[in-house]
């Protein structure tokens, strides 16, 4: 089932963070948002969770969050598992199952029992994207999940969501690991869509100017189109 | 994993039994010498005891042990349950406002002399609960302004609160210096007024409230991962702090009208309970509970029988006595931690 | 009703119906929760409001042959509470350093078993054991001693009242007034409570002589007294015009210079502007007030009449308040015949 989105406003007073937006992102593929800081991305996962979770379970990672959690990284992976278990039902295998595949893809398997509130920060990103995968919703948001992780832990995620074959939404910062992983892209500024569709549609150096408001110089690798910004 | 399930309960028996052990101690002790075979007899009604004995250790003794237990249980769990929701290990129950509220109430009715009784419940009693709800009610009411429950505004409303009504009562207390003292003494906290009948009821308040909060726990866990991924989970986060925040309301009015304002426990018991490694909440506020009953129960017991026939405030010997132990448990902490590394 | 009230109250407070099923069940379960102590404890207050309606017509001397047959002593105490001592107290404990001194001076001392850690007058008192202070004894020393009647005064907190009769102990507060004849209520009062009428009466009677006589002996001359009861730091307290050591100044023959204040809180300026011909003072808080700058100015510090007194002499409402009265009334005539002489 797609995601519809029609004529969607998201204000906080006079600012819009979301104008009138309107977009479809379809069901089994990694869409990827992409766009300037401001432009509404995190405002549009916002959204997407508060108006589908009533219908349907979302896994949601956070750009980041504050304070002190005071649990062990299994026991927060183990939280993904919360929907099904809630208060009264013991972890079964699966369970159990999901959360230890969830750890080691991320690679935090080897300090499960240490306390989040010590780890790095890459780290505990990873811990919160393993309780998301652990979840195993049919829709995975993450916003900015790279933001703190390593080239070698960005690259493994990237390829670990495109393995799931679920629905992913995930907010990049970083251009060129989105058009080499997404099936969809989404460009977005100043709340508006400035395009959508397959990565060699979505992205060219000309919209990508227009949404960074800085020059782009493309070059072709292999059989990739790799965008650098370039100042004018 | 399963070693770990293990691990909790047997933490729980063990708390229990020492919980049952300091209760069984604490009967004997007094500022009367009452002799161990006596206890046991006016308790169990086996052998012949005066009537004396009887009523001072099953209507003196035995009833503010409840209380001591009840309270100081109940004030950990409501500590813990700060610090989980509001994510801050500096959290502790009187970010809720509430205590003051209570203080205030107590203040109105000492300074004007204000003398009734309602179904047995002292003029005090009653004020101090009238106190917080007043304050619960505004700073209930504030949070919610803006539609929907925001942690952010409860914690500002409720430190907001909670000055006005301090500045009230220090007002108070100057304008009518004779009351200073009582009012001063009712707020640093003690045991000693409690009576059959509080007990009861206090024992009624916990086990309704109770396991309310013990079916809320895994949702304040979940909670800590941040707003929308707890929607995402199904854990609505609007509702899960309001209900919590009620729940904890009512069990923090009850404590402070019986017992005055005991500052530490609520605070430190939770990170005592971290230290025995105890993290997920469901857990954690059982072990509070049993952690925070015993603490209390033997400052109270210190406290009503060092200067017999006078008392100590228990405020002052649970940071006491406290503080020292957390210090202890956290350096252990530390120290461990660094040979982990 | 109140129920509903508050129940509609919260239904429009709280809109979500779920939190409302859950605030109904908790508004529920405390509602019978009150509704069973209700019951539990209505009944001990109906028996002595009974008790309180077949005699509240009578007067205290019928009341007194009367029920000698149905219970010893029945009067209103301090908090409206109606009182029933079913028959004569033979073991007492003072929680008051007032009610100590009358019994003794009632000769009832030796049904006293037990003091509060202040009554040190008259000195048979030390011999007895302690249960605390007057604000909230003991409760289990006081159980220990086997009572059969507390004796105290209107300083008592509620809650100490309600543990001890919860635990079904008599309690007697006996009413302080704010004025000089309230002492003789309250030891007619005392008298009737311990059994002892007819020393009270004497010793009232005893009272109101001495008082006569140094009322009777009016001297001319106008002297302002300051009763000192705090200053310094802590700010000035004085007995005000509505108190009882007010009515003892007065009764000496002397002015109080805090006549116009009410209460017990005073001001250094309004002392100052006073200006008592005597200050009676505490022996601790002589040297603050001869010594410090404050007071320095005034002409009872400059004339050497800051005098030491024993502070329990006025402040308890016994039978040495006749020695308060003496003394001020010494100040008087010494004052009187100063005058005469520089004349």
């Amino acid at each position: 089932m797609n995601l519809e989105l029609k004529n969607v406003t998201r204000a906080y007073g006079s600012f819009k963070a979301l104008d009138d937006v309107t977009v479809t992102i379809p069901e089994g593929k990694l869409t990827v948002i992409l766009g300037p800081n401001g432009c509404g991305k995190t405002t549009l996962l916002r959204h997407i969770v508060d108006s589908f979770s009533s219908k349907m379970p979302i896994a949601y990672v956070p750009q980041e969050t504050f304070g002190s959690l005071s649990m062990t990284v299994r026991d927060v992976v183990s939280l993904g598992r919360y929907d099904r278990t809630k208060f009264y039902v013991r972890e079964n295998e699966e369970d159990k199952r999901l959360i230890k595949e969830a750890m080691r893809d991320m690679e935090i398997d080897s300090f499960s029992d240490r306390n989040t509130d010590t780890l790095s920060s890459g780290e505990k990103q990873r811990v919160f994207i393993a309780r998301a995968l652990a979840q195993n919703a049919p829709w995975m948001l993450l916003d900015e999940p790279t933001a703190n992780l390593d080239v070698k832990h960005a690259d493994m995620l990237m390829s670990v969501l495109t393995g799931l074959k679920r629905s992913c939404i995930v907010v990049l910062h970083d251009i060129n690991l989105g058009s080499l992983y997404a099936d969809n892209i989404i460009l977005m500024k100043n709340g508006k869509i400035l395009s959508s569709g397959a990565p060699g549609e979505a992205v060219n150096c000309r919209l990508l100017e227009e949404a960074y408001d800085t020059g782009f110089v493309s070059a072709k690798i292999g059989d990739r189109e790799v965008y650098v910004s370039s100042r004018q | 994993m399963e070693k770990k399930r293990h691990n909790v309960w047997y933490k729980v028996i063990i708390a229990v039994v020492i919980l049952i052990a300091v209760m069984a101690f604490s009967c004997c002790l007094g500022s009367v010498r009452i002799p161990v075979r006596d206890v046991i007899g006016a308790v169990t009604g086996l052998t012949e005891v005066s009537k004396a004995t009887d009523t001072i250790v099953n209507k003196v003794r035995f009833p503010r042990i409840c209380m001591a237990v009840l309270v100081g249980g109940g004030l950990s769990m409501v500590g813990a349950l700060m610090q989980g929701l509001f994510k801050n290990p500096m959290a502790d129950p009187s970010i809720l406002g509430i205590s003051s509220g209570s203080a205030f109430g107590a203040a109105l009715i000492i300074v004007f002399n204000i003398n009734f009784s309602f179904m047995g419940f002292s003029g005090l009693y009653l004020g101090a609960m009238g106190g917080a709800v007043l304050a619960w009610f505004l700073v209930y009411n504030i949070a919610r302004i803006s539609g929907e429950h925001d942690l952010n505004s409860t914690l500002l409303a409720g430190i907001a609160i909670s000055s006005i009504l301090s500045a009230l009562i220090t007002l108070l207390m100057t304008l009518h210096r004779e009351s200073m003292e009582q009012v001063y003494l009712w707020m640093l906290g003690s045991f000693s007024s409690s009576t059959a009948q509080k007990t009861v009821t206090m024992a009624v308040v916990v086990a309704v409230i109770f396991p309310v909060l013990i079916f809320m726990a895994p949702r304040v866990d979940v909670l800590k991962l941040g707003r929308e991924a707890a929607t995402g989970l199904g854990v609505s986060a609007s509702r899960t702090t309001g209900i919590l925040l009620c729940a904890c309301s009512v069990l923090l009015a009850f404590c402070v009208a019986n017992s005055g304002i005991i500052g530490f426990v609520g605070l430190i018991i939770p990170h005592c309970v971290n230290f025995m490694r105890v993290y997920k909440m469901r857990g954690k506020l059982l072990m509070c509970f049993l952690v925070g009953a015993v603490f209390t129960l033997l400052c109270d017991t210190l406290a009503r029988t060092v200067v017999a026939p006078g008392e100590l405030a228990i405020g002052a010997l649970t940071s006491l006595i406290g503080a020292p132990y957390f210090l202890y448990l956290m350096l252990r902490n530390l120290l461990r931690e660094r040979r982990m590394r | 009703m109140s129920f509903c009230f508050g129940l509609a109250a919260v239904g429009g407070i709280v809109r979500k119906r779920v939190i409302m099923k859950k605030v109904i069940a908790l508004s529920l379960s405390f509602v019978m929760l009150l509704g069973v102590l209700a019951s539990c404890s209505d009944q001990k207050t109906e028996e002595t409001t009974t008790a309180a309606a077949t005699t509240a017509s009578e007067t205290m001397q019928e009341s007194r042959a009367e029920t000698a047959f149905k219970h010893f002593y029945e009067f209103t105490d301090a908090y409206g509470n109606d009182v029933v001592i079913e028959s004569e107290p033979q073991r007492i404990v003072s929680v008051s350093p007032v009610m100590t001194e009358i019994v003794y001076a009632l000769g009832k001392g030796d049904k006293l078993v037990g003091r509060t850690i202040y009554c040190d007058y008259p000195e048979e008192a030390a011999s007895l054991p302690t249960v605390g202070d007057i604000y909230s004894p003991d409760i289990e020393a006081i159980v220990a001693l086997e009572p059969d009647l507390v004796l105290t005064s209107s300083i008592f907190s509620e809650e100490s009242f309600n543990q001890l009769t919860e635990l079904g102990y008599n309690v007697a507060i006996v009413i302080d007034e704010e004025s000089f004849e309230g002492i003789y209520d309250v030891i007619s009062t005392v008298g009737n409570i311990v059994g002892a009428p007819d020393e009270a009466a004497a010793l009232i009677e005893d009272i109101k002589a001495e008082v006569d006589q140094i009322v009777n002996d009016k001297v001319d001359c106008d002297i302002s007294v300051y009763y000192c009861m705090g200053c310094g730091e802590y700010g000035e307290y004085t007995a005000g015009g509505d108190t009882f050591i007010n009515d003892i100044i007065e009764l000496a023959g002397a002015k109080n210079a805090a006549a116009d204040a009410k209460g017990w809180a005073y001001s250094l300026e309004a002392l100052i502007a006073a200006d008592p011909d005597y200050v009676l003072i505490s022996a601790w808080a002589y040297d603050e007030f001869t010594t410090s700058e404050n007071y320095a100015d005034l002409k009872a510090v400059k004339n050497g009449n800051v005098i030491i007194v024993d502070s329990n002499l006025f402040e308890r409402q016994g039978p040495r308040i006749v020695e308060g009265l003496k003394l001020v009334h010494e100040l008087v005539l010494e004052a009187a015949a100063e005058e005469a002489q520089a004349a």
